[in-house]
Order: structure tokens, then sequence, then C-alpha cells
């Protein structure tokens, strides 16, 4: 061992009061999920400061998957190629697809929900996917009383991005959805790779229903990885408006609106390249959903 | 010799090593500290003044191993640092600080011109640029971009009784060889190196492994220890600036070309007179015109070294030059493809062409040939004439672009190894011997792959008959002949088996009387009034792609080439080196487009015992194929590779048609 | 921390520090290591080693996950029969990566061929126990068919998204699919012929 590294010491907590009081006991400490966004950090290794680890692998609570009726509820732990397996039968094929697309085999198979969702800079499509099809995930905050709580996906995040729990919370389980298959339309597509490229790459996710040629409930997200992590509800109410067929004209007076929007949420570093691509985008896809509305 | 694996012994202690560079790209260096000698011990720091004369030569230039006090490039190496563990040597690699003096205008500095221009000429071309002649003018801009696909390269070094031992990878191992002996002050029959495998296409490994053998040399001399110094290898495609000129005919074709270029080679131009040749060979067209001015700066800044990127600029000023006649094609409402194929052969074929100066080998007929090949399978005039109605007549592919097809064009010839001038000045010797054991020896200077070697021994085998393991290749640690230069340019190709063929002939002719052994030896004869390459490559290449209305990157659906070369040795592997050259042009020129098209590759041998190369023609005529196909996609001329995404977002935003942007506000 | 682990069927027994990665124990270690990877953990796609049989980038994987592993890089991955699968289809079709990626492109694709082969397998697995013979949606008939007969169905898109990881772009993607389809091909028949 090299002299003058101190090796960090790793806790491995079996429940998750322990972690969290071990916090408690070691405030320095951090939480090491499946540890492929710390790792790519500049500078991560070797590191003389390098904080102590408290590894979640062993806590047997955060790798369940639970099957229930109306949705499946995954521990933080379970990465997502496990959750995919798991919900093969249960998501529809759109949504199935775009958890696939997060990225290679050996993304899915090293990173895990929690810390996907966690990760501050929103690289992932899994924030934008669970944002829009209202998944939930259970928040347990870093205190003697470790109070959870559910959180909507979608409030995990301020507009530019920025993980609003960094610090103070553990993000313990996730619950997603698999009623909405039937109910709703799905629609997610990903411009570039978000791990390789993040300044010119979009990620587009979309739930909508289609009640007589109109779109109802609406809930649109769309993350440029870097800096903006953009859900309106007045962009939504916008969109429920809609009555297809829609001429082009109107499709585009819409994409416009976005882009707008998107300019004055993004943080400075901003691609415009990305604003044009998250516009033609979204503009490209309410010309599917129009042909498939006059496909019938 | 001494066992490898046992000299470096990698499961011994041994000292890691690591290069502190600057992080300025001018300027003066302040002040240097180190970290205490308490809290990392066992450390050996060497700098400039640990040696005597800390530079390293290059044919006639030199550079330092380290900057002393002046620092000339951005990444420029200051100090090594040697430890026992990677760890620690990464960790006081950190902590050192160094401070700059920056100098005020260092920003705005663009570079000063080194030596004189290089002019060249042939005709007057006075005569054909009058006030009168139609004439058509662009230019060409060459951005600097890198290539460290390489990764960390490591360098090993242990100081024995009997001399130096070095292992590396390089592309020039006498020039580590003579390097280390040099800056150790010690003879080279003292210093040993071990050549490994390596593959490098942008020639990453030609000077970088000898800076940092001689470092690791003096850190092993110093520590009495084996060392491992590693290091990126970085490769920089120098940036350039061309300006074409060309008069025409009424008809529209070629008489007279005028050239300039400006190239910046960086903080240390090396084999500038080289540099000048080969980027002379790529702006004469090799369509026939009468007269020709050629002029040519060099450029020395303050950015990182850049000579060697698979070429010495041939490809760039290729693609250039095609690009020029493209886009002049264009302005005369002919199809690229038709003018060339109009403008492909001389009026008179006995009198040779201004091109043939410059580089001679190919015949007007192979080029012709070559253009209609490509223009056939390709299709190019059906789609080129489609892409353009559609365009004019404001179709829209989709709801977003105008439609955003395109189809490009670009021919000529290539050129391998160094120029016969620089060939002139250098003593190329190989020797080849049959021993009286009936085995046979060849020396070179060149250090050969396992390839390779097949290659030369089925070479030799076709006039000797003698078996393949028979056959040895000194080892370049013994080999007594001089340098033969690195090996790029495909030039141990084309040099080392011209050298082979000549011994071999007469190898076999004085067997047939001699006794063994018999040695025979041949110098390679070149003058200084020879044309500067000979090239036996000639070819074409088209490119089809379409824009992506969302992505707003280059889908590039087919490339298809069609090369005449002299001879082949190894098909396959022509073609897989053709594979990778043309997917990985495609991403360096345009980094963001998406490439699943599909490559169509046509190679025609004459037969002739010519060895030939088309890496770097391909190179050159891909460039300019892309960058005419996204001229036609975009309805606005190329003038500046690489090509980003937001260069199409730009030019989109500039295009006449109106394009949609969001969010540019264009909503016309 | 004290490591005991398996590297490419030897067993090591290691000190280091517990937040080192895998990627540079191996440099360190594995003295002929292939990685050459220059992106300090961005993914550069260089380093990709089996850790338990699946592929990773061993840059992202830290020492103290690691105790009881079994890890193959590509030098011991070259050896077994599993790469003849790959090396014979890059014969076959004419191409290969380049001598840079080679390593880390021979490892995605076997990470891409044991991705499918499980798919696959769970396809059959399902089939069997989901329905009687010559039952089942047709679609299923035909996929438990096609992996009988070796066929993969391995689309350009899965394989561009893989071949995300790597960023060298020697080798264009219509031929990885004829490349993988064939190793996949040569797999199978070479099960079928075991079994």
């Amino acid at each position: 061992m090299p002299e003058g590294l101190r090796s960090p010491t790793v806790f491995t907590p079996k429940t998750i009061s322990e972690a969290i009081s071990t916090k408690l006991r070691n405030p320095e400490a951090r939480f090491w999920a499946g540890g492929t966004y710390i790792m790519s950090r500049p500078g991560f290794y070797p590191n003389p400061n390098q904080r102590d680890i408290i590894s979640l692998s062993g806590i047997q609570d955060l790798s369940r998957i639970l099957h229930a009726d109306r949705y499946i509820e995954a521990g933080a732990m379970v990465t997502i190629q496990q959750l995919l397996s798991m919900g093969s039968f249960s998501f529809s094929k759109e949504l199935y697809n775009a958890i696939s697309s997060i990225g290679s085999a050996m993304v899915l198979n090293q990173a895990t929900i929690g810390g996907s969702l966690c990760t501050s800079d929103v690289r992932f499509t899994m924030s934008c996917v669970m944002a829009t099809i209202n998944a939930q995930v259970e928040i347990r905050m870093i205190s003697k009383s470790a109070a959870a709580r559910w959180v909507p996906v979608s409030k995990l995040y301020d507009r530019r991005g920025n993980f609003l729990f960094a610090e103070n919370a553990l993000l313990t389980k996730i619950r997603i959805p698999t009623d909405s298959s039937t109910q709703y339309q799905f629609i997610s597509r990903t411009l570039d790779s978000p791990m390789m490229n993040p300044s010119e790459s979009v990620i587009f996710a979309l739930q909508y229903a289609i009640n007589q040629g109109s779109i109802t409930t609406p809930n649109l997200c769309i993350a440029l990885p870097d800096c903006c992590f953009y859900m309106s509800q007045d962009f939504d109410n916008l969109l429920s408006t809609l009555s297809f067929p829609i001429t082009q004209e109107r499709a585009s007076r819409i994409s416009s609106r976005l882009a707008a929007d998107l300019r004055s949420s993004v943080r400075q570093n901003a691609d415009m390249l990305q604003i044009e691509r998250a516009a033609r985008l979204l503009d490209s896809v309410l010309n599917e959903i129009n042909t498939n509305y006059l496909a019938g | 010799m001494p066992d490898q694996n046992e000299l470096f012994d990698l499961s011994k202690k041994h000292l890691i090593g690591k290069l502190v560079v600057s992080t300025v790209s001018s300027g003066k260096i302040a002040d240097i500290s180190i970290p205490a000698e308490t809290q990392f011990k066992h450390m050996l720091v060497l700098s400039a003044a640990d040696f005597g004369s800390q530079r390293l030569h290059v044919m006639d230039d030199e550079f330092p191993f380290f900057a002393s006090d002046e620092i000339n490039y951005k990444g420029q190496p200051v100090l090594a640092v040697f430890g026992y563990d990677t760890e620690d040597v990464d960790l006081f690699c950190r902590q050192v600080k160094v401070s700059y003096q920056i100098k005020q205008d260092s920003e705005d500095y663009k570079g000063e011109q080194y030596g004189a221009p290089f002019i060249w000429s042939s005709g007057d071309t006075d005569e054909y640029f009058t006030s009168k002649a139609r004439v058509y003018k662009s230019h060409f801009e060459v951005n600097p971009f890198s290539n460290t696909m390489l990764g960390d390269q490591k360098v090993f070094a242990v100081k024995r009784e009997d001399g130096m031992h070095v292992r590396c990878s390089s592309q020039w191992p006498i020039h580590v060889r003579k390097s280390v002996a040099q800056a150790m002050n010690m003879d080279i029959k003292d210093v040993t190196v071990y050549p490994q495998p390596y593959y490098a296409p942008y020639d990453q490994l030609i000077i970088q492994p000898s800076v940092l053998s001689c470092i690791a040399a003096m850190a092993a001399e110093q520590s009495g220890e084996m060392v491992q110094l590693s290091s990126i290898m970085v490769s920089w495609q120098p940036r350039m600036f061309i300006e074409h000129e060309t008069a025409l005919t009424d008809d529209g074709a070629p008489l007279a070309q005028r050239a300039e270029c400006t190239v910046d080679l960086g903080a240390f131009p090396f084999f500038t007179d080289e540099v000048c040749h080969n980027i002379l060979a790529g702006l004469v067209p090799v369509y026939p015109i009468k007269a020709a001015d050629v002029s040519i700066r060099i450029i020395r800044s303050s950015s990182p070294p850049a000579n060697f990127f698979g070429d010495l600029g041939f490809s760039m000023a290729l693609a250039a030059t095609e690009n020029h006649f493209s886009q002049l094609a264009a302005s005369l409402s002919i199809q690229p493809g038709i003018w060339r194929l109009n403008n492909s052969k001389p009026q008179d074929p006995k009198v040779p062409g201004i091109a043939e100066r410059v580089r001679q080998g190919s015949e007007p007929d192979k080029l012709e040939k070559s253009i209609q090949d490509v223009l056939d399978k390709s299709w190019y005039s059906r789609k080129f004439a489609s892409n353009s109605q559609k365009r004019i007549g404001v179709m829209r592919a989709n709801h977003l672009v105008n439609y955003a097809r395109g189809i490009g064009i670009a021919s000529g010839e290539g050129v391998m190894g160094f120029s016969q001038q620089f060939n002139a000045k250098a003593d190329y010797t190989l020797s080849v011997t049959m021993n009286e054991d009936k085995t046979l020896e060849v020396n070179t200077g060149m250090q050969a792959d396992r390839a390779m070697t097949a290659i030369w021994k089925d070479t030799i085998r076709q006039f000797i008959d003698i078996p393949s393991e028979d056959i040895t290749f000194l080892d370049l640690n013994q080999s007594q002949l001089l340098d033969m230069g690195p090996s790029t340019l495909s030039r141990k190709v084309g040099i080392v088996s011209s050298l082979l063929i000549q011994a071999c002939s007469e190898l076999s002719r004085k067997l047939s009387f001699s006794r063994l052994p018999v040695t025979v030896t041949t110098e390679y004869q070149a003058e200084l009034t020879d044309p500067f390459y000979y090239s036996s490559c000639i070819g074409t290449v088209a490119v089809d792609l379409h824009i992506d209305s969302v992505l707003l990157s280059p889908v590039i659906d087919n490339v298809w080439v069609h090369f005449h070369l002299g001879h082949v040795f190894d098909m396959r592997r022509l073609m897989n080196k053709a594979r990778h050259t043309i997917t990985t042009v495609l991403s360096d020129i345009c980094p963001r487009s998406v490439s699943k098209c599909n490559i169509d590759i046509k190679v025609d041998q004459d037969g002739s015992f010519t060895a030939s190369s088309m890496t770097a023609g391909l190179r050159g005529l891909t460039t300019a194929a892309l960058t005419n196909a996204l001229s036609q996609a975009l309805g606005h001329p190329i003038h500046r590779i690489p090509v980003t995404s937001d260069d199409i977002l730009e030019i989109m935003g500039n295009n006449a048609k109106g394009e949609k942007l969001f969010s540019l506000g264009g909503d016309k | 921390m004290r490591l005991n682990c398996t590297i490419n069927g030897s067993q090591y027994s290691l000190v280091v520090n517990s937040d080192k990665p895998l990627s540079q124990i191996l440099k360190e270690e594995i003295l002929t290591f292939s990685e050459n990877s220059q992106c300090n953990g961005a993914s550069c796609g260089n380093c990709i080693v089996l850790l338990n049989g699946s592929a990773v980038l061993s840059c992202l994987v830290p020492a103290f996950k690691l105790n009881g592993a079994s890890i193959l890089t590509f030098e011991g991955f070259q050896k077994t029969r599993f790469c003849h699968d790959i090396e014979r289809a890059y014969a076959d079709i004419g191409n290969q990566p380049c001598p840079q990626c080679y390593p880390s492109k021979t490892m995605i694709i076997e990470s891409i061929l044991k991705k499918v082969d499980k798919e696959n397998q769970n396809r059959i697995t399902g089939f069997a126990l989901g329905s009687q013979p010559g039952e089942g949606s047709s679609s299923t008939n035909e996929q438990a068919a096609r992996t009988r007969s070796g066929v993969g169905n391995i689309s350009t898109d899965l394989i561009a998204r893989e071949m995300v990881m790597s960023s060298c772009k020697c080798i264009e993607i219509s031929d990885l699919e004829k490349i993988i389809n064939l190793a996949y091909r040569y797999r199978s028949r070479r099960r079928a012929r075991r079994s």
C-alpha cells in the first residue's frame, strides 16, 4: 500500500437504519451505491482526502423487488438490468425500450436505480422516464428519526437539474406504476449519448392519453444533461389543448414555445444545439402522433 | 542479447515515473514548488538541469526534453517524477506547483513565420490570370484536432554493466538508440533498444518515445534501478489555411492554378522541407493545367508540436484541392463528377503534365476509368441531379428540413514515403547475405512487424528458392547500417521493398557462380532532379449522406471507392486498412456523424512490382468527398473542417432557404 | 485492505487501498494487461474485463467490491473457445477492429453475445414452462426455433448502443452486425453439437 495514502474505511451496514446511524456518526462518509458516477469523477483516485465509504450493497431491503398489482417497487440498489428483467412482463414495450436505452449492457449491469436518480448532473434517461410516468421514490432523512416519505421523481430536481436532496437524505426505494401502460401512451427518445457527450445530448419522455382526438393528461419531461431538467405544468396544459389532426404550423409554434421555455430554464453553459434538438424532437414526436392518429 | 523478460522483470521493485507538464501555452516558469521529502520518501525528480544537453535531434532540427525556463506549448514536460508507488507518484505530481509569468500578449499570439516560404512554380501563371480571365477562388481551413487513442504508452529503461537497455514502442527505434546515447553521453554500441509491437495510425510514436526514453535512461542511471515512465501519446493535426485560385477556359476547363498554404506546425517545427514537399504534392491538381504557382509558409506558434499525423499534410492539402474543384464545378452548374471526367485527360498525352513534375507514375487513363467506375456504381449523376432539383424546388423531405441529401466525389493520386529530394540526401542501404549454411540474412535499418516480415520473405522467395524459416532479419541493435528514418508514410513498404527486390535479384545472379557466403549490398538511388514523388496510386471516392433533421448530424449512407495500385502484397490487409481509414476519417472530419454506411471498395492492380500505399490518398479523397456531399445537402459550401453539429446549425441559420430554427427564433 | 480474487484463473491475495479501481490493480499486477485507458474513468471503453462473467468497465469497479470475484481480462479471454468464435467470425467476414481497440471491442462483442444468449434462453424456458408443444404464440415458437438453429436476433440498434462504450470508430456497424451474428451462430452450433 502506498505510504501517505489513507485507505478509506468501508462500512457495510446490513439495514437502512444502520446505514443512517453510520452516516450520523460519520458525517463525512458518503453513501456508495454502484459507484459508477463517483469513480468517473476526475481525481477520484488516488485522493489523500478520500471520504470513508458506506456501502449499501449489503442491505437486503435495498435489493428487493416487489411486484404488486399496480406497481413495481424496487430497492435503490437494484441494478437497471435487474429492474428490466423483472419488468419485462409488466412494463409497456415503449417503457421497457426506454429504460434499456439508458446505456450499454455494462452500464445497465453496474448502474443502480438509486445511483442513477441521484447523479446531480442528470445524465441518465432514468430520471426523465421515471418523472414522466409519475414514479415515486422513498426518501429517508438522515436524522435520528429517519423519517421516510414518498416524493415524486419530478420533484427531485430543480429546473437547472440540481438534485435537491444531495447530502441530507437517502433514497431507498422507487415505485413504478405499471397500470398506466393500458391507459396511457408513452414515447421516449434519447439523442446522442448522455454519458459520452452530455453537452449535446437530449433526453425526451412524454406520457399522454388520446381521447377523441385530444391529448389528455400529458406529462412531458426533457433533460439536457449538465444543464436542465424541464417539466412544466403550463406546457403540459398547452399540449392538452391540441386536437388531432394538427397542422404543421401548430406543431412548429408549440416547438418554438418549448425552445423559448428551455432557453429561460437552462444553466449558462447550455448549448443552443441542445435546445434546437429538443424542439425538433418535440416537433417530430407531435407529427408522429399526428400520423398515428390519422392512420387510426 | 540478454533476455528482455529477465531484464525488465516488473515483479521486481522498480521506479514508476510520470511527467509534470505545463498548463499554459507560453510564458516563463517563475517558480516550482515541490512537496517536502518528509511527506513523500524516495522520490526522484528530474528536470532540464539534470541533462548536459537536453536537446533531441531530429534531422537538422532539435528541441528540448523539458521546458527549462521558457514554456513553448501547453502540455510541455516540466519535470519527471519517479517513485516506487504509482499512487505516491500521482499524488506528488498533483502537489507540484508551477507558477508562470504569462506574457501579456500571449492570448493574441498567432505565431511567426518559420524559415523562408517554399515557392514552387511551373510555367507562367501570369499568362492565364489576366484581368479578363475567368477565375474561381476558394479557401479551405483545417482546424487542429488531436488523437489520443493510443492512451498511456510505457517506456522502460535499466542500466547494467553491459550498458543501457531500453524497451519501448517506437516508429523510429534507431532514433531512440541514438538519442539515448547522445543524452547519456554513451557510445551507441552500449545502448540496446528492444522495440515492441505498436499500432500508430496517426504517427504518435515517432518522436515522443525518444524523449521518454532519454528521460527514463537518465532516471535509470541516477537511481541504479529499473525505471518505467508512462505518458499519454498525443498526435495533432496541424492547423492549415489553403487558398486556391484557378483560371478557366470558357468551357470551364482549368488552365492554371495558384495555391497558397499556411501551416502551423506548433512550437517545434521539424521535417519542414518534407512538410512542404508533401503539401505541394496535395496542392497540385491531377487535372491537366498549363501553369502552376504554389507557395507554402510554415508558422511556429505556441501550439503543441504538430508534424506527422498519418502524413505530413498531403491528405489535407489534397482534400482542399478536391474541395476547390468540386465547388468550381458547382459554380459552373456542372456536376463535379462529370467535370472531373471531362478534365481527367490531357489534350496531348505525349506532353508530360505539370502534375508529373510533382507526382509521376499514374496514367491519365486510370484516372478516367476510376472516376467512371465510381460514377456508375454510385448512380452519381442521377442522385446529384435529384438532390439538386428537390432542393431548388424547396421540397421538404420532412416537416423540418429542406431536402437534405448530398452526394460528393473526389479523385486524385496518392503518394507514399518521403520525397525523392529527401531520399537523395539520405543514404539508404540494405544488404542480403547467403551464409554457408544456406540461411539468408537480411540487414536493414527498419523494424518490421510480423505481417511485413512475412511479405518480405515472400518477396525474397520469388527470387531465391529458400524455406521461409531460413530467412532472418538482423536485429536493429546489431545493424551497422545508417538510419532509414521513421517508419511512417509507408516508407518501409516503399524503399525496403525496392531495395530488397534489387538485392535479391543480384544475389540470385551471383549465387550461380560465387562461393558462399555471398553478400549483396544495394543503395537507393534518388536524384534531386527527380519528381518529388513516384505514385502508383490513383483513385476516386464518392460519399452519399443525408442530414438527420432532429440530430442535425450527417448520416453517412454509402461510400464508394475505386483505386488503381501497383502491386498489392496482401489484399485482405489492404482492404481492412482501407475500411478503417474511411471510418476514422468520417468520424474525425464530422465528429457527430452517424455511420451505418455500406462501404464498397474496388482495387485494381497493374501487376508491376512497385509498392504502393493508398492510405494518405484515401484520407484526403474521403475528406473531400464528405465535404462535397455536405455542401450539397446543406446548400452551402463547406470551407472548414472538422464539421460539427454547431457548424451545421449555423449554416442552416444562414441558409437563404430559411430552415425552421427554434432556438434562433427563425420562424420564416 | 486484503483482497482475495481470481484473475485469469490464478488466485491472488493483494494488499490494496479499498477504493483502488480494478483497472489500476490489473495494470500493476497483470503485466501484460492490454488496458490502455486514457480517460481516467470517463468511459473510453478500453478497460473492459469480465467480472463474474459480466462485462464491466474496470476503471469503475473499486477494490472493496472484488473479494472472492473472478476476473477475466482480454489476455485470459483470448485463450477461451468463446474468443475463438469471435475471431473466426472476424476472419470469415474479412474485417476486424484495429489493434488499438481490438481487446475492448472483442469484449463488448462477448458481452452482447452473452446478453442475447441469456434473453434467448429465457424465451426458450418461458416457452417450455408456459405452453404445450405447438401452442404459444407463433412469435415465441419462431423465436425458440431461431434460437435452436443458432440465429441470433441482434439488431443494429443494440450493437450501436453497446459500441458507444468504445470510442474508436474503426469498424462500421454493418460489419459488426455480420460479425456478431456469425459468432453467435458458431457458438450455438458448438453448443448444439456438445448437447
